[in-house]
């Protein structure tokens, strides 16, 4: 397969996925791009892996985690307190205009997260990775994929072990 | 409702903010051209840098200030000391110069690295020009000659960048680029700035901010940048060294606004492999400094060493130093 091919059958998924992992249009684009270009340089050996497609997506998600772009965007994840602690507005489940208020406050609060547990929520709840390949994708073991995961929906307010939980921050 | 059906929802209700993937594909296409550009260019740098005797000194200001020349470096000690400032043997500079900007343009980054020189100006909104000397291009799908004054160039119209190079009486390839969100009128602008270019004279890239008392055992200064957003970039490698120098084989200070890492974040190779995790290192003239292992070396970081907000950043290529080299270099620096 050629890398432009390669680049135009992926790219729609990769801009999306990374859409979801930075919550930025721009920045997206930016790792997006940037990966690309890197991973035209080095396609030879991209195109002999198992899943070309994973492997670009990882090195979307760690040029996202990398240091030196986090220090690049760290002003634009601010939340006013004030919005966390937000009184509930009603059931945001029996109301369509709430839960879209609600879908709002939680990409808000998602942008807040610190890197690796939006990562680890975008790999689990946009992409429907398992835990062992979340892992593989960043490099750590499976508990600690949970406990990211546990963290984030702590401060999301967000209870995965409770079906009824109303959800987000109100 | 669950945890799982809310962040679905919530993931799905903003795929809209995607881009449209045929937007990106100019971009990636402009990045790629770009970064066959550098390879071939960081050889040919390095080629000049050598001729010229390989090692730079650094004088003169960015914004018209008076501040004097600082006298450059050149360290031949033993390995494990540092060394202070011996006489300069050379000064980087840029001999580019622009005979016509649009009203209102800005300087705002000046730099002579391995003996590549390039000026860039704010000259409108997000609106950059670059002149900038060097190895030429290779000709792309954007490609076209046209005459400069009666000189033989290529002028390139990509999707993001303009690009128009021609030859220099010395033989080095002359660059305008303008980079712009919108490029209307960049192919006039572009072409009327090239017909003003000047070489020859030495315009001295000195160092705002601050300055370095001490240089990395066995390097030498090969090259500053200045910047009004990113400071003052100094480069030190191997006097002698020829080609393109890795990473793993210079030493570059960074004056940056942006923090260190948070103690335990990670960092990773290429490959995507952790290689590393930032962590507490000691104090530098009182200023807690920052310690992170990469691929190819250490960075350290002290936050306020100049000043609150303003964080130093000493990367430090395997080959080129030892931390202490690192915390030496650090130590050295003044406002």
């Amino acid at each position: 397969v050629e890398f432009e091919e390669f680049a135009r059958r992926t790219l729609p998924g990769l801009v999306r996925y990374a859409v979801m992992l930075t919550g930025d249009r721009e920045l997206a684009q930016d790792v997006v791009q940037e990966v690309m270009v890197r991973a035209h340089a080095r396609w030879r050996r991209i195109q002999r892996t198992d899943r070309p497609e994973l492997y670009v997506k990882t090195m979307v998600t760690h040029e996202y985690l990398s240091w030196r772009r986090r220090w690049a965007v760290r002003s634009i994840t601010a939340v006013p307190d004030a919005d966390l602690d937000r009184p509930s507005a009603g059931d945001p489940a029996a109301d369509p205009a709430l839960r879209d208020a609600d879908r709002a406050d939680v990409w808000a609060q998602l942008r807040t997260l610190p890197r690796q547990q939006r990562a680890v929520l975008a790999l689990r709840y946009y992409e429907g990775l398992t835990d062992t390949e979340i892992a593989e994708v960043l490099d750590c073991r499976p508990a600690t994929v949970r406990s990211y995961a546990t963290r984030a929906l702590a401060t999301l307010r967000l209870d995965a072990t409770n079906p009824t939980n109303a959800g987000a921050n109100r | 409702m669950s945890a799982e059906l809310i962040l679905t929802e919530t993931y799905a209700g903003h795929e809209y903010l995607a881009p449209p993937p045929h937007e990106m594909m100019p971009a990636i296409q402009d990045g790629i051209r770009t970064r066959r550009r550098r390879k071939a260019a960081v050889g040919a740098f390095a080629a000049v840098a050598l001729v010229a005797g390989g090692a730079v000194a650094v004088g003169g200001v960015l914004n018209g200030g008076g501040a004097a020349p600082t006298p450059g470096t050149r360290v031949g000690a033993p390995s494990g000391t540092a060394q202070k400032h011996p006489a300069a043997p050379a000064v980087p500079v840029v001999t580019l110069t622009a005979g016509w900007l649009p009203a209102g343009s800005r300087e705002v980054a000046r730099s002579s690295v391995y003996g590549h020189a390039s000026r860039s100006w704010l000259i409108a909104r997000d609106t950059y020009l670059t002149l900038s000397s060097g190895a030429a291009d290779k000709p792309d799908t954007f490609s076209r000659p046209i005459t400069v004054n009666g000189r033989r160039a290529t002028e390139s119209d990509g999707p993001k960048l303009y690009t128009l190079q021609f030859l220099l009486p010395s033989g080095a390839t002359a660059r305008v680029s303008i980079s712009a969100p919108d490029r209307t009128g960049a192919a006039q602008t572009g072409r009327r700035v090239a017909a003003s270019v000047r070489d020859g004279q030495r315009v001295p890239v000195a160092p705002v901010e601050y300055t370095i008392g001490t240089a990395p055992s066995g390097l030498a200064l090969r090259g500053i940048s200045i910047g009004a957003e990113r400071g003052t970039v100094y480069t030190y490698a191997p006097a002698a060294a020829t080609g393109p120098i890795p990473p793993t084989q210079q030493v570059q200070v960074t004056s940056t606004r942006m923090l260190p890492p948070h103690i335990g974040d990670a960092s990773y190779d290429s490959n995507g492999h952790l290689v590393g995790r930032a962590a507490a290192g000691r104090p530098v003239r009182g200023h807690q400094s920052v310690v992170m292992t990469w691929s190819g070396g250490t960075t350290l970081w002290v936050e306020g060493l100049l000043a609150p907000g303003r964080t130093i950043q000493i990367d430090g290529g395997t080959r080129a130093s030892t931390l202490e080299d690192l915390y030496r270099l650090a130590a050295s620096i003044r406002r």
